[in-house]
């Protein structure tokens, strides 16, 4: 096993975890109800550990993308229903993307906000143009770890440590009136879907195929999920934390996309909110690219296209129209001047009801003998698959009426 | 029995339109002041840039407008969202953050139980 690609795909994974939805979310979480979500965070990512495993596995043995399962194990019909769905999902979430950079932006230099995103597009576009897929992830993967000053920040707030402890129980705080416990519902359900958005394992086990993994890189592929998404949960754990340790006292429920990056600045002064708003921006940049990729390669994998970075971009000239056109449209969304947040709760949303026919094909391969041979799901990861299905089912059945009685959370 | 639907229905429709309906408009209104509050607090301290803290100010007071347009006619919360737009971007923290207690006081008063 090569130590520096294991560690550069640690640190990838890391810089890479936190985007948009789940800044917004923890640090909302985190100011309402305290420490009482942390488990949902935790819950959640062993979840995406699991899925992420399967799916890099899956793509290092039987060598199909996602979206070839999808079509294949679901039939044409249901097939094209998910990547519709999924689609619409993936195009939301890349506007909040790419919203979010622009604002981020605009917070850095002063200027202009629809100016920041046209000027965030075309970094964008030129980025996947230029670089080889290895370094499109790892280079906004790794400058991502300017996110690390939350966690810094958190040690520094000297927050509840005990309390914190407390948060990785399963819990409902006692007391709540009855439309607040929908709310918390409500955010339980989002932070779900936004740990497990479905483009992360698209964008995943398609990179795996773009890398041409093989059964050598299962290490690798399993270390990177367990300590990669792990720590990256740290971070967004870190988030909820110090929002509330420092939001919660002054009736701040972050309701601006900028205000999480004052968690940093509260304990570190000047320096921790640059360097917060550095990540951030580096780390919602990187998931705009995975979002709109993983669009493309979901389009080009259920359509038979000839699709993948690994390839120049005119040799696969649908695919590299297909994300440019998604980026056009993200972008043309993010120009209409809607509300960036108003679209992260969309995002998460959609997400969330495409996510059980995201998982169900990639559980049925995975475990599938012929296909993945000595590879295929032990009584552990199949366990954990179905437990996590059932858990994907129960939030994308309770999104859309959770979503209705809190007006998106707003109470 | 016409009369007894009827009774309901005015009852719901009082209840959904008047107090509770502006809780939500009302909490947005007071984060985005107390958000604000906090940015001229740190700002004065000299710990944020320039950029942010204009650019923090400027989505605030947007957020109060847009909320305060959203609350219904005679909402206790409307004489609170004028006096806070009344005062200039950079208000000392204090009298925006009595602000933000007088909201609190009113979605403690609609907040059921």
């Amino acid at each position: 096993m090569n130590l520096l690609e294991l560690t550069l795909g640690i640190m990838t994974a890391v810089g890479g975890f936190v985007d948009i939805s789940e800044l917004v979310f923890a640090a909302q979480a985190g100011s309402s109800y305290g420490y009482a979500l942390i488990w949902v965070f935790a819950l959640s990512t062993i979840g995406i550990m699991v899925l992420g495993e399967m799916s890099g596995r899956v793509a290092a043995v039987a060598k199909q993308p996602v979206f070839n399962l999808i079509r294949h194990r679901l039939g044409l019909k249901l097939g094209l229903v998910t990547l519709i769905a999924s689609l619409i999902s993936n195009l939301i979430t890349c506007a909040a993307e790419i919203g979010g950079t622009a604002i981020i932006l605009h917070l850095l230099t002063g200027a202009p906000m629809m100016l920041m995103a046209v000027a965030m597009m075309v970094v964008l576009i030129g980025t996947i143009w230029i670089l080889p897929f290895k370094w499109i992830e790892r280079a906004y993967g790794l400058l991502g770890l300017f996110m690390i000053v939350f966690a810094v920040a958190l040690i520094k707030a000297d927050p509840p440590w005990a309390r914190i402890a407390a948060g990785f129980v399963p819990q409902i705080p006692s007391g709540l009136p009855s439309g607040e416990l929908i709310r918390f519902a409500y955010f339980g359900v989002a932070i779900i879907s936004a740990v497990m958005f479905p483009y992360e394992v698209y964008f995943y086990s398609s990179g795996g195929i773009e890398e041409e993994w093989g059964p050598k890189d299962l290490s690798i592929n399993r270390l990177t999920c367990i300590v990669g998404f792990g720590l990256g949960s740290l971070l967004a754990i870190s988030i909820l934390s110090s929002s509330a340790a420092l939001f919660a006292p002054l009736h701040v429920d972050p309701q601006l996309p900028g205000s999480a990056v004052l968690e940093a600045e509260l304990p570190m002064g000047r320096v921790g909110l640059l360097l917060a708003l550095l990540g951030v921006l580096f780390a919602v940049a990187g998931a705009a690219i995975e979002t709109c990729l993983a669009n493309a390669y979901s389009v080009a994998q259920f359509f038979g296209w000839e699709w993948g970075r690994h390839k120049k971009p005119w040799k696969t000239p649908r695919f590299t129209l297909t994300w440019i056109a998604l980026f056009l449209l993200a972008l043309a969304i993010v120009l209409t001047g809607i509300d960036v947040m108003k679209l992260v709760e969309f995002a998460v949303l959609f997400s969330v009801l495409v996510l059980p026919l995201t998982y169900l094909p990639l559980l049925l391969l995975a475990s599938d003998r012929h296909f993945m041979r000595e590879h295929r799901n032990g009584a552990l990861a199949n366990g954990l698959g179905w437990l996590y299905f059932a858990v994907i089912v129960a939030a994308a059945v309770a999104a859309v009426p959770l979503f209705l009685l809190t007006s998106g959370g707003q109470g | 029995m016409k009369a007894a639907i009827l009774l309901v229905l005015t009852c719901l429709g009082a209840c959904s339109s008047g107090g509770q309906a502006d809780l939500p408009a009302i909490k947005e209104m007071r984060s985005a002041a107390a958000e604000w509050a906090l940015v001229n607090r740190e700002a004065a301290r000299g710990r944020l840039t320039a950029p942010y803290a204009a650019g923090m100010r400027k989505a605030a007071r947007e957020e109060i407008a847009a909320q305060a347009r959203a609350l219904s006619a005679g909402s206790p919360a409307a004489p609170v969202a004028s006096a806070l737009l009344a005062l200039p971007d950079d208000a000392a923290p204090d009298p925006i953050a009595r602000q933000v207690t007088r909201l609190k006081q009113i979605e403690a008063a609609l907040e059921p139980a």
